[in-house]
């Protein structure tokens, strides 16, 4: 019984490297499909900016509005900006980042595979000789790695501009020393940093949402739950992932510790 | 000419009147989905109780990774490890690592339970109704139930919308022990820093309160979460692929609807609260 559940999640795990691995193989193979990667650059985009915009503010306005409760109580109000810009940059970025690519990019990815798996278009094109993971899922998963660049670069937009409104105008700090004492905890290794993370994120998540749309069941209840699956393997994927990204160069001694 | 131009000017204004048309059948939906809560719970007591047990431990391949309890478990421990590798560099730079217990007891309760544990919560619990209901909608198993004299709505929407909020709690509860083990595991045994300061700090200004209003946040977030996701649920259309069409819009407005609910809960329990007291 033990055995049984095991190998039934073993084997999808190891179907996904294998997966992964034809991906990263057929990055190389030419011709690259560039029309394809550009509208799936568009796609993903116009499918994630909104949300990220909606996302970005309460998320942004929500962790400002805690972190300067404590510095009021402090007296150190004006220190926000540090708060602001370390949150931002080294956590609050990527996270949210996170939660768009998983909730919605990889979805919109995986929803438009499955409706090709069970459309059977995939297997059309394979019969006709085509490669669907070079065809279809190399441009989305560069697509998806740029749109997370970028929408990590607009949340931290989002971040410091809604904390500079939410520290400045509803909890009386004042500008300019929200502005100077924005730099005092993190550095530009620390941007490089989330945006690199970020990257890796958009990956992962494009990977996953193509992996288990191809993979779904037939029927209404098939596609339903791969989105479904999609949004929590990605979460599962991405909260460790983002920890090793983070620690690894703490440890190496690329970022932090040097302000 | 002047047809087509007709067509583009009602096309253009007809765009923010649909959307506050779709606005009202939402708000429509919601105000019936919860008005019939008396009816699910006297009526629909096997359903109900088959609901629960699906909302804690999901179906499907799911399940088999532990259900919707673990995996908002193992989320947020992650989140917590996360949160004291990030916090423990933060302080060090300011001589400050001794209060990394300090920073556990505020953020874990106040922001990453909340945020994660929502966001998580949104994933497992909710996008599974929205896959469910869809799947119920394009097999045309909804109008079944109509036909047999089954109201849908009360029976579908009300009953799922019910074992949520009593389900989240638990959930809930296991989330934050989870940030908590997270971020001490990390910084304690990990780190170095030594378990007697972490625990000083942490006993010194965790507050009961927090942990109160997070539980208030929770039940905000699992009605929000629960009446979204089986909205597009219950109104999807155009087949399988619609489904999952349908899965991905559920996910992408009720992570927003999280977020902006919680600042607003937030807000208003903590805004004025004079529980927070270093200076004295």
């Amino acid at each position: 019984m033990a055995m049984i559940s095991l190998t039934r999640i073993a084997t999808p795990i190891g179907n996904f490297f294998a997966f992964t691995l034809d991906t990263f193989v057929a990055v190389f193979r030419r011709p690259f499909q560039w029309r394809e990667f550009i509208q799936q650059t568009w796609f993903v985009a116009s499918v994630s900016l909104g949300p990220a915009i909606l996302l970005g503010i309460p998320f942004v306005a929500l962790v400002t509005f805690q972190f300067n409760l404590i510095l009021s109580e402090l007296g150190a109000i004006d220190l926000s900006g540090s708060g602001s810009g370390l949150a931002t940059i080294t956590q609050i970025g990527p996270v949210a980042t996170t939660f768009i690519i998983a909730g919605a990019s990889s979805t919109a990815i995986c929803a438009d595979i499955g409706a090709r798996r069970i459309r059977e278009e995939l297997d059309a094109m394979m019969v006709l000789g085509i490669d669907p993971i070079q065809r279809l899922v190399v441009p989305r998963m560069l697509a998806t790695a740029l749109c997370a660049f970028l929408l990590n670069g607009v949340m931290i937009l989002i971040g410091l501009t809604g904390g500079f409104f939410f520290a400045v105008f509803l909890q009386e700090a004042s500008p300019g020393q929200y502005v100077d004492s924005m730099k005092l905890l993190v550095g530009f290794a620390d941007l490089v940093h989330g945006e690199l993370r970020a990257v890796a994120f958009g990956v992962v998540g494009a990977l996953v949402g193509c992996y288990r749309g191809m993979t779904c069941a037939g029927g209404p209840r098939g596609v339903g739950n791969a989105v479904n699956e999609t949004v929590v393997y990605t979460f599962l994927a991405l909260f460790p992932l983002n920890i090793l990204l983070t620690q690894v160069p703490y440890s190496l001694g690329i970022v932090g510790g040097n302000h | 000419m002047a047809g087509g131009f007709r067509r583009g000017l009602v096309h253009v204004f007809g765009v923010p009147l649909r959307l506050l048309d779709d606005l009202g059948r939402q708000a429509s939906f919601y105000g019936q989905a919860l008005a019939w809560t008396p009816k699910a719970v006297k009526d629909y007591k096997t359903e109900q109780v088959r609901l629960i047990a699906e909302v804690g431990m999901s179906t499907g391949a799911l399940a088999v990774i532990g259900g919707s309890s673990i995996i908002t478990l193992f989320i947020t421990l992650f989140a917590g490890v996360t949160g004291g590798v990030q916090t423990f560099d933060a302080l060090k730079n300011l001589q400050l690592e001794a209060l990394g217990g300090f920073a556990s007891a505020i953020i874990t309760p106040r922001l990453l339970t909340p945020i994660v544990a929502g966001a998580a919560l949104a994933a497992t619990v909710g996008s599974g109704f929205t896959a469910q209901l869809g799947a119920m909608r394009v097999a045309e198993e909804i109008d079944a139930l109509e036909v047999m004299a089954v109201r849908s709505l009360p029976y579908l929407v009300t009953t799922r919308l019910v074992a949520g909020m009593i389900t989240i709690i638990p959930i809930f509860a296991m989330a934050m022990v989870g940030g908590w083990i997270g971020w001490k595991v990390t910084q304690v045994n990990f780190f170095g820093l030594s378990e007697g300061t972490f625990n000083h700090y942490m006993n010194t200004f965790m507050q009961w309160q927090d942990v109160m209003f997070a539980f208030a946040q929770a039940v905000g977030i699992a009605i929000v979460i629960i009446l979204i996701h089986t909205y597009y649920g219950y109104t999807a259309s155009g087949g399988p692929a619609g489904v999952g069409q349908a899965v991905g819009r559920a996910v992408r407005t009720s992570l927003i609807a999280v977020m902006t609910i919680e600042l607003c809960i937030a807000m208003a329990l903590y805004a004025n609260s004079d529980a927070f007291r270093i200076s004295g």
